[in-house]
């Protein structure tokens, strides 16, 4: 199933705010980051920001195991 | 054999760490000292640390169970409502009356959204049907209508 870059850009901000050892600070950036690029997808595929999110809610796990990310649970490096 | 299969079931389910997140919470509110914002943040804070790992841990890396849904829209509701009332409570200190205490209005408010960009994700009132649409619309779509590379350094 193809993933469309944007999307993808959406899921690799997600996991930057999910980092445990992310720095609170850098919350209000990564989220405004965040809904920009929701934002900028809803205008794309038509659709408001609450279906966008429940669309690709159940795409995140499968962006972190074909990107091969870190687990976030375990300290990053 | 049914009984093993419906104790391995109900093992599954367990909502044994969406407990741990709640008792977090149930804590947090049962705080009597409402003017130690400092203190509450932090608390609230690992709250949502808890909270992000066991959603990690069953929803993301495995397809939640119903009970899952349910225990993870609780959490996430207390967590936002208790975000929202330190903003509140935040908004009565000056940012200099705040800094002091090595908190920022901002920091609170990024949280609250993300949370509630979570309730949105797992419990929007979304038909499934429209789901079904705009996951065709978005990964069913020809690589020439593939939107162009966003991607940068975070």
């Amino acid at each position: 199933m193809p993933r469309p870059s944007l999307i993808s850009r959406i899921h690799e901000l997600k996991y930057e705010m999910r980092r445990a050892r992310l720095n609170p600070s850098e919350m209000p950036r990564l989220v405004s980051e965040y809904d920009a690029r929701v934002l900028e997808a809803c205008v794309s595929y038509s659709c408001s920001k609450a279906e966008l999110l429940r669309t690709i809610a159940s795409d995140f796990g499968k962006w972190i195991r074909d990107e091969k990310m870190p687990p976030l649970e375990e300290p990053q490096s | 054999m049914t009984e093993t299969l419906r104790q391995t079931q109900f093992n599954e389910i367990s909502p044994t760490d969406w407990d741990f997140v709640n008792s977090l919470l149930h804590d947090l509110q049962a705080e009597e000292d409402r003017e130690q914002i400092a203190s509450l943040f932090g608390q609230w804070r690992l709250s949502i640390k808890a909270f992000r790992r066991v959603e990690e841990r069953r929803m993301i890396r495995n397809t939640p169970e119903p009970l899952d849904l349910m225990c993870h829209k609780v959490c996430v509701t207390n967590l936002m409502s208790f975000g929202t009332t330190l903003l509140v409570c935040a908004n009565e200190h000056s940012d200099d009356e705040l800094a002091q205490h090595s908190l920022r209005k901002d920091i609170i408010d990024a949280l609250v959204k993300d949370l509630h960009n979570t309730l949105d994700e797992w419990h929007g009132q979304v038909p499934d049907g429209r789901i079904e649409e705009l996951k065709q619309r978005i990964f069913d779509a020809p690589p020439e209508l593939n939107l162009k590379d966003t991607r940068a350094k975070v």
